[in-house]
């Protein structure tokens, strides 16, 4: 897995790629919800994401409760299919914020 | 490969995604389509870190899990999965409520609504905790 971060005024962008699994997973979550504390809203970008698993969903969950504590929005934009399929799985995709 | 495998893989995060080509890898040469391959994959990988997770505490360790793959009778896949951590209760575990949105329980919840059949053994003296799940899939 990789990422990219670019931090704006009031917001920031996380890109990520490639596979999302227990062994990154919570490095991510770190990151994300660092980001969402510094700067406030915070969009995931994941079109690049080939492989998610429930500990990848699990930091959308905890990443979207964090923004919501902070008044912000934590948004996932441009989600690949393998990824939506997943989100959709675990009935999440009313529940997280998709673009 | 043939219509049967199996491999052992030493309890690692880093072996996540070894185990992953390995099980994708079996089931492409069955020419099962490629949705089912996705969630069979999906319903490994999860019961795989389940294993590390709660058998072995997120702990590295020297011992190893075995996988084994088979195409059964009918198009019916078996999967079992063998590992030596410490004896899981099944019922320590929680499925996901749909209404709770929490992070935890949502890879068990995923092997319920892909898999056919669960079943969960520790019976067997070389290994501590077998699982054995099976689906009927179709080959393209």
């Amino acid at each position: 897995m990789q990422h990219t971060i670019k931090e704006g005024e009031t917001n920031s962008t996380l890109f990520l790629s490639g596979e999302i699994d227990m062994s990154n997973a919570d490095s991510i979550k770190d990151i994300a919800i660092g980001l969402i504390k510094k700067k406030g809203d915070l969009i995931i970008h994941l079109k690049d994401v080939t492989y998610i698993d429930s500990s990848g969903i699990s930091v959308f969950i905890e990443a979207h409760k964090n923004a919501m504590q902070n008044n912000v929005k934590c948004i996932l934009k441009d989600v690949s299919k393998e990824v939506l399929k997943v989100i959709m799985m675990a009935r999440l995709e009313e529940i997280l914020i998709i673009e | 490969m043939g219509l049967s495998s199996y491999k052992e893989f030493s309890i690692h995060p880093d072996n996540l995604k070894h185990i992953r080509i390995y099980v994708k890898i079996f089931f492409i040469k069955l020419k099962i389509k490629s949705a089912q391959i996705d969630d069979l994959v999906l319903v490994i990988m999860e019961a795989v870190s389940n294993i590390l997770k709660h058998a072995y505490d997120n702990k590295i360790s020297k011992d190893t899990l075995k996988i084994k793959l088979k195409l059964e009778d009918k198009n019916l896949i078996t999967v079992q999965i063998f590992d030596k951590g410490k004896l899981i209760k099944l019922n320590q575990f929680r499925s996901r409520n749909l209404k709770d949105v929490r992070a935890g329980g949502l890879g068990l919840f995923f092997i319920g609504e892909i898999m056919d059949k669960i079943k969960f053994m520790q019976t067997n003296k070389k290994w501590n905790n077998h699982l054995i799940i099976s689906k009927k899939i179709t080959i393209t």
